[in-house]
């Protein structure tokens, strides 16, 4: 594999890294990640021993809970548009998931439609659906 | 019920070909199956043919579920019960109410609005109906004033149709000051064609029948708010001689609810019509009724040249069970059927000679895949 993630600057640019490599390609994130049993020895970090992943077990269930939810939440929206079955301007995909999860911004249901790009397609200015 | 009196299918006992994926505009008097659908919108057409009284109905459809049928279907109904239908489907693109504006005055051809006129005199007077639209639309007033005149320029037609391109210059040889260029000026077009068709006696109301609503999934909100505040001012502007039906095709009934605004929500009728996929009982039955509509002899079976355990194959192959999949399947093999039973290779349709059939055109569920979004 010869993608290389940095861990070593702070919780909040590691949270923005883990979630974006989550939602491009969940294959490639840490293991740490992906499971509760992991081994940092095989990890593609590029540095080790500043990686604050490795330091800090508590840190590391935070993200894999926040990683989990952002797939929750996307296969929520998939599971509105699909039962939609056209695609349609963001707002109002971002309304109906917001009609049965009120806690969910607007802003965070556009976020992940214009995210998970292999889940969801752009099919006009605004306008998303389900990737074929 | 077909028009055609000489089988054009002896072979079939059928008068004419009866599965339709597309359905026919003009003359859709064929119902088959759903009767308890079929009563519903005879019952509201009726009814809305009995007062004058503005309404708003919604009509919702699951993907390929006859919604386009119903609505042609209505057509030469609604004029059955004095009602003047203007079937409108959505543009594809839409950038203000303008654009369903357009579509609307698209079905009031320079004869049309003419006679409407013209009967309209004949029940308030000419100086009546000029002053009424004048007070409220002038630069429609001028446009009435030219009729009265028989001065009927195509250029008023163009008007009516907010033509872009049309300049102010050529439209001042007619009287006409501005063209019809904001949602304000169609919301009033409209109003005066209502009026002429309530006024011409020959109507009770007109009937707009949106089609394909859904479109405006696609349209950021500010269009979407100008849209809603079209049709809420049309109503709010012609508390009678209006009625209106929006019909969707999507998954889910209540995502109307996200497509309108609450003040249009608040104005639709509560009984809404609905076209869900059919039972399988719900789809012999349509195939049966669809097949009688054309039957040219009586002495067939009922189902010929079918049989209930082939069509019973078929419709197992069609997943969901709505008339465009159940259409498209029985279209397919009666089409191999038709040559094979007139040259006496088969006698009716079996479940496997179906099958088989259906078997070798596979691009069927992908086609419909894309089809259903």
């Amino acid at each position: 594999m010869s993608y290389q993630f940095e861990f070593s600057y702070s919780a909040t640019h590691a949270e923005h890294i883990v979630l974006s490599i989550a939602r491009t390609d969940a294959s490639l994130l840490p293991e740490c990640i992906r499971s509760r049993h992991y081994d940092c020895i095989d990890c593609q970090v590029v540095n080790h021993d500043s990686c604050i992943l490795a330091r800090d077990e508590d840190f590391v269930s935070y993200l894999r809970y926040r990683v989990s939810e952002d797939f929750r939440l996307r296969d929520l929206i998939r599971e509105v548009i699909k039962e939609h079955g056209r695609p349609m301007y963001w707002d109002i995909i971002a309304s109906m998931v917001r009609a049965r999860h009120p806690q969910v911004s607007a802003h965070t249901v556009y976020i992940l439609l214009s995210s998970y790009k292999a889940d969801f397609a752009k099919f006009d200015v605004g306008v998303y659906g389900l990737a074929k | 019920m077909s028009t055609l009196h000489t089988p054009r299918y002896p072979h079939l006992a059928l008068l004419d070909w009866p599965f339709r994926i597309l359905p026919v505009r003009g003359n859709t008097t064929v119902w088959a199956g759903r009767r308890e659908l079929e009563s519903q919108v005879k019952r509201l057409i009726r009814q809305l043919g009995r007062n004058s009284v503005s309404s708003l109905h919604l009509m919702w459809a699951d993907f390929g579920a006859g919604k386009t049928h119903t609505l042609y279907y209505v057509e030469p109904l609604a004029k059955e019960h004095s009602l003047f239908p203007v079937y409108v489907e959505w543009p594809k693109k839409t950038t203000t109410f303008l654009d369903v504006y357009r579509g609307i005055a698209n079905h009031f051809s320079l004869r049309v609005l003419s006679q409407l006129f013209w009967k309209c005199c004949e029940h308030k007077g000419v100086d009546e109906v000029l002053d009424s639209v004048s007070r409220n639309f002038p630069d429609f007033g001028a446009v009435l004033e030219r009729i009265y005149e028989n001065n009927e320029t195509p250029l008023i037609h163009e008007w009516l149709r907010a033509q872009p391109g049309v300049g102010r210059r050529e439209l001042a040889t007619i009287g006409i000051r501005n063209s019809i260029k904001t949602s304000d000026d169609a919301v009033r077009s409209v109003v005066v064609l209502v009026n002429l068709v309530a006024g011409s006696g020959d109507y009770v109301k007109l009937l707009l029948m949106l089609d394909e609503f859904q479109r405006i999934d696609h349209l950021p909100p500010r269009i979407r708010r100008d849209v809603n505040t079209g049709i809420r001012t049309m109503l709010n502007a012609c508390p009678d001689s209006l009625s209106i039906i929006l019909s969707f095709s999507f998954g889910r009934p209540d995502n109307i609810g996200f497509l309108l605004t609450d003040e249009v929500r608040s104005l639709a009728d509560p009984e809404s019509i609905h076209l869900p996929q059919m039972t399988k009982v719900e789809a012999m039955e349509f195939v049966e009724d669809l097949l009688s509509s054309y039957r040219s002899s009586e002495s067939v079976e009922p189902l010929f040249p079918f049989t209930a355990e082939s069509c019973q194959a078929i419709l197992d192959n069609a997943g969901k069970l709505t008339p465009r999949r159940i259409m498209k399947r029985f279209n397919v093999v009666l089409r191999r059927a038709d040559e094979d039973i007139e040259g006496g290779v088969i006698a009716h349709v079996t479940p496997e000679y179906a099958v088989q059939i259906l078997r070798e055109v596979p691009a069927l569920e992908e086609e419909e895949g894309k089809e259903e979004g």
